[in-house]
């Protein structure tokens, strides 16, 4: 039996080796080949992170590669973990997810969750001007990569530009934007340290969530010992592997802007708390908002996650 | 069956159904749906179809599509083309094959403004096949000029063939718009080559036209400033980054109805035409690309790809000799199959292929360009030289394919010199911002 | 593909046609108010960006929505105008009896697989939300735009079903 996953990013993506492939490859040594999983890249099974989820549910495909925040309202606890300031590393994010998965479980009711983890958090690359604290921010034109940074950038005066992310190093070259706020493994992936000046790391920043997920039924089909080995080369050991490979793509890419002479700016404290101050009654906004939608106690799940 | 059969099959059904008269999307849509249901399942094909066709419709960069296609038809309907043959008329018309010339020169310039070769075709070919005929020229000449000028509407940005190709192997439309302007105007140049060639050896093909004064020169040239205007805003807007390709799209279509306007030709039945003519050219592009769509999934699931790539490895002729022989089997299906439609049912077997050769998509995509004009205008299927039928009544079809067999040979030149000089195709969008 | 490139009309009187121009009244309505505001749409981000450092937030969702819209109409008309691209070689070659009775048939299958596209894209439309089917930053439900485009390939279907409607081509 053939498993098919599929995947919206081409086979040289980060994700895809990190994750993706090996465990594909690892269980398909395994399984003895009684059962393979064949990994569908670049969309071929269908374009796009939109329809991921419904894809695995419907059973187009049987395993599939997404990303929450793009339909936030699918995954409603899930997104919460995208609000500025949580974690410091994708070891911790991805350390929450597990300790916690309880608490998103709901999220993801419909399929078998087989990894989820989370990069690091952003850090804003600017072209021209320097930014040393909240005065700064005022009237720039950041690129932010989901509704809530959008808010929490409103919130500190600057002015949320919602370019795609391949229009990012344009964007940034010409002045269509004035910063870019993004995961420092994507320096790298959209050559960032060639038109940024300045990279502030310590902003209250969100990070994105990934999961690898599973049909219900196609689950159902494997014999005892095929999921065996699935859980094996799958669950939380691959989760952290993932987003160790994500820490390591966020420190090449703070080493190229290194190399290429961006000037790093950390915030001094009470910065960082006059930003997070001003932020504050967004993200609880946020998370009332979430809450009422969904039906959950946001604020609990938030507490358990960052023990805050 | 094998998947690799149950593919095959596919592509049988597929060119059956398109032989029969079956619209090429719909027929797309069909054999794809059928493979996935064989290959995977029903649900799985039901869900794949209807997904497709929303993420298809619903793709922001597929918005340049229709915004670039009502700029080309309200450039057209305010009577910029004419402008641009006028111009090139008053400076080249007195010369041997000038007013031949002056079309090509104009079949470059809509093309500036028009994503489409048979747009190209037609609106120049009403301007410029009456003045031909006017002054003798003969009728290989003067329609198999139109028909092969016509076909830089897809080489010159905008272009439907680049954005179809950009959707279908996930490229930057920008860049592909960039990497055809180079190849255009070295194409143009070849046109114009070819066609001094023609009256040096029958200057019965090409007389010399009236010779215009300095006065009409220059405004005839001022008037073409307006469609010089939009192409600066839109590629040098994209090529400059000030643009992403859909707002430079948008701010050209803007700039055309505000030409419109200015020239007083916004009566209500033009903007009728424009708005039908670009809904229903949009209509067939997104036709054919919700059908391509659902295709490419079933290819996938084939195996073909994978079938191909090693098939053509096996065969040990090397990264060029592959090419080669690519372009020879695209030459020949050209001849039946419409330029678009042979775009989208191969790419997703070649493209892999030429992935796996190390050759760069974006040169690639020029590459596919100039091998679809070349379909555009080869016998028994060539659309253009229909479409100039259409607008020389009086001309056999068979003399219209006789007058593009030298435009043919320039570009099989063209399409050798970027082979041997990719830098042609990559010099501009490796050199953008 | 043939040459589908000017139009000739067959004078038809009776409902049907009459029907036809109602369609493509209402489509070119609805499919060019869409497109107008794309347009306006992409000036406005683009101008208010550069010049004024003010862009419309979430312009990519608007546009998305507004393509579904004008995609929607597109289809249709583009089938109502006969310009659906066709290559006919092999039809060429047939009887003309048969000729007409394959043509028949095609129309129907062509039909039919459209009609069913349009069902599985209204089922979607009523799923959408099960799926959070929405636009990432203003999270626009896609709810109503599959059912617009179950819409319009429903009417797709239905032109396909009576070639009367459809401006007859010269060769
Ligand atoms: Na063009
Ligand atoms: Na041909």
């Amino acid at each position: 039996r053939e498993l098919k996953l599929a995947s919206f990013v081409p086979p040289q993506h980060p994700m895809d080796r990190a994750a993706i492939t090996p465990m594909a490859e690892a269980f398909n040594a395994a399984a003895n080949g009684t059962s393979t999983i064949k990994v569908y890249p670049s969309g071929e099974l269908g374009a796009g992170p939109v329809q991921q989820y419904k894809r695995v549910v419907t059973g187009i495909a049987d395993i599939v590669f997404g990303i929450p925040e793009y339909t936030p309202e699918q995954f409603p606890r899930t997104t919460l973990m995208n609000l500025p300031g949580l974690f410091e590393t994708p070891e911790a994010g991805t350390t929450a997810l597990w300790d916690h998965y309880e608490l998103f479980e709901p999220d993801f009711a419909q399929v078998k969750m087989l990894a989820f983890w989370t990069n690091s958090p952003a850090i804003l690359i600017t072209r021209e001007k320097p930014v040393r604290g909240i005065a700064d921010l005022a009237g720039m034109k950041i690129r932010v990569p989901d509704p809530a940074a959008a808010k929490m950038a409103e919130a500190w005066g600057a002015i949320p530009v919602s370019t795609p992310t391949t229009e990012t190093y344009n964007a940034m070259s010409t002045g269509i934007v004035d910063a870019v706020w993004i995961g420092p493994s994507g320096i790298g992936s959209y050559k960032l340290h060639e038109v940024g000046k300045y990279l502030v790391t310590n902003l209250p920043s969100p990070l994105a969530t990934f999961y690898l997920a599973m049909n219900k039924d196609s689950w159902a089909a494997l014999s005892p010992d095929e999921q065996a080995a699935l859980e094996k080369v799958s669950g939380r050991d691959l989760s952290m592997t993932a987003a160790a490979a994500f820490d390591k793509a966020g420190a090449d890419g703070l080493a190229l802007a290194k190399e290429a002479a961006l000037e790093f700016i950390t915030l001094d404290e009470a910065s960082v708390a006059e930003l997070t101050d001003k932020s504050q009654d967004v993200l609880d906004a946020l998370a009332e908002e979430a809450a009422a939608k969904g039906g959950f106690d946001a604020k609990m799940i938030l507490s358990t996650v960052t023990s805050r | 069956m094998s998947a690799t059969m149950t593919g095959l099959a596919g592509f049988a059904a597929l060119f059956v159904l398109m032989g029969l008269g079956m619209p090429v999307g719909i027929a797309m849509l069909l054999v794809g749906f059928v493979g996935i249901v064989s290959l995977s399942s029903l649900n799985a094909a039901a869900y794949t179809i209807s997904g497709q066709a929303f993420e298809i419709a619903s793709m922001y960069d597929l918005s340049v599509l229709p915004l670039f296609i009502l700029m080309g038809n309200l450039a057209s309907a305010s009577g910029l083309s004419r402008d641009l043959y006028t111009a090139a008329y008053s400076w080249f018309g007195h010369r041997k094959g000038g007013l031949a010339g002056a079309t090509v020169l104009g079949c470059a310039g809509f093309a500036a403004l028009s994503g489409s070769s048979i747009a190209s075709a037609v609106t120049m070919g009403r301007v410029a096949y009456p003045e031909m005929r006017r002054f003798n020229y003969g009728s290989r000449l003067s329609t198999g000029v139109i028909a092969a000028g016509g076909t830089l509407g897809i080489l010159i940005p905008p272009s439907t063939g680049f954005v179809m190709y950009a959707i279908l192997t996930e490229q930057s439309i920008g860049r592909l718009f960039m990497a055809g302007v180079l190849p255009g105007i070295l194409l143009t140049a070849l046109f114009l080559l070819v066609i001094a060639l023609i009256v040096h050896f029958r200057p019965a093909e090409g007389p010399a036209g009236p010779l215009s004064s300095t006065a009409e020169r220059l405004a005839a040239s001022r008037r073409a400033l307006g469609i010089l205007t939009i192409i600066v805003l839109t590629i040098g807007g994209i090529y400059t980054g000030v643009f992403t390709p859909v707002e430079a799209a948008g701010v050209g279509a803007a700039f055309a109805l505000v030409m419109l306007v200015l020239r007083r030709q916004a009566r209500p039945e033009v903007i009728r035409h424009v708005v039908l003519e670009t809904l229903q050219t949009s209509g067939m592009c997104f036709l054919i690309l919700i059908g391509a769509s659902a295709f490419s999934p079933f290819i996938a699931l084939s195996e073909l790809p994978r079938d191909a790539a090693a098939m053509f490895t096996g065969l040990g002729l090397g990264p060029y000799g592959t090419i080669i022989l690519l372009l020879i089997a695209y030459a020949v299906l050209g001849m039946f199959i419409e330029g678009l439609s042979l775009l989208v049912i191969t790419l997703p077997i070649v493209f892999p292929v030429i992935m796996a050769l190390g050759f760069d998509p974006i040169w690639f995509g020029v590459i596919m360009v100039v091998v679809l004009e070349m379909g555009l205008i080869s016998p028994p299927v060539g659309v253009n030289c229909f479409v100039v039928k259409t607008v020389a009544d009086d001309v056999k079809l068979q003399s219209v394919f006789a007058g593009v067999m030298p435009f043919w040979a320039a570009m099989m030149v063209c399409l050798a010199m970027l082979i041997a000089f990719p830098q042609i195709a990559l010099l501009l969008p490796n050199a953008m911002f | 593909m043939e040459n589908r490139i000017e139009n000739e009309t067959v004078p038809e009187a009776g409902t049907v046609t009459a029907l036809g121009r109602l369609m493509k009244l209402a489509l070119g309505v609805a499919g060019g108010i869409a497109l107008c505001a794309m347009m306006v749409l992409s000036v406005y981000d683009a101008l208010g960006r550069s010049l004024f450092n003010a862009p419309l937030f979430g312009a990519n969702d608007i546009t998305q929505v507004l393509l579904v819209t004008t995609v929607a109409a597109a289809l249709p008309l583009c089938i109502l105008a006969g310009q659906a691209i066709r290559i006919d070689i092999l039809a060429d070659m047939l009887p003309p009896a048969l000729g007409r009775m394959v043509d028949a048939v095609l129309r129907w299958v062509g039909a039919v697989m459209l009609g069913y596209l349009a069902w599985r894209c209204l089922l979607n439309g009523l799923e959408a939300t099960r799926f959070g089917e929405t636009t990432m930053l203003l999270l626009i439900s896609h709810a109503p735009f599959y059912l617009l485009l179950a819409g319009g390939l429903a009417l797709g279907a239905l032109i396909l079903l009576f070639p009367q409607l459809v401006k007859r081509q010269s060769r």
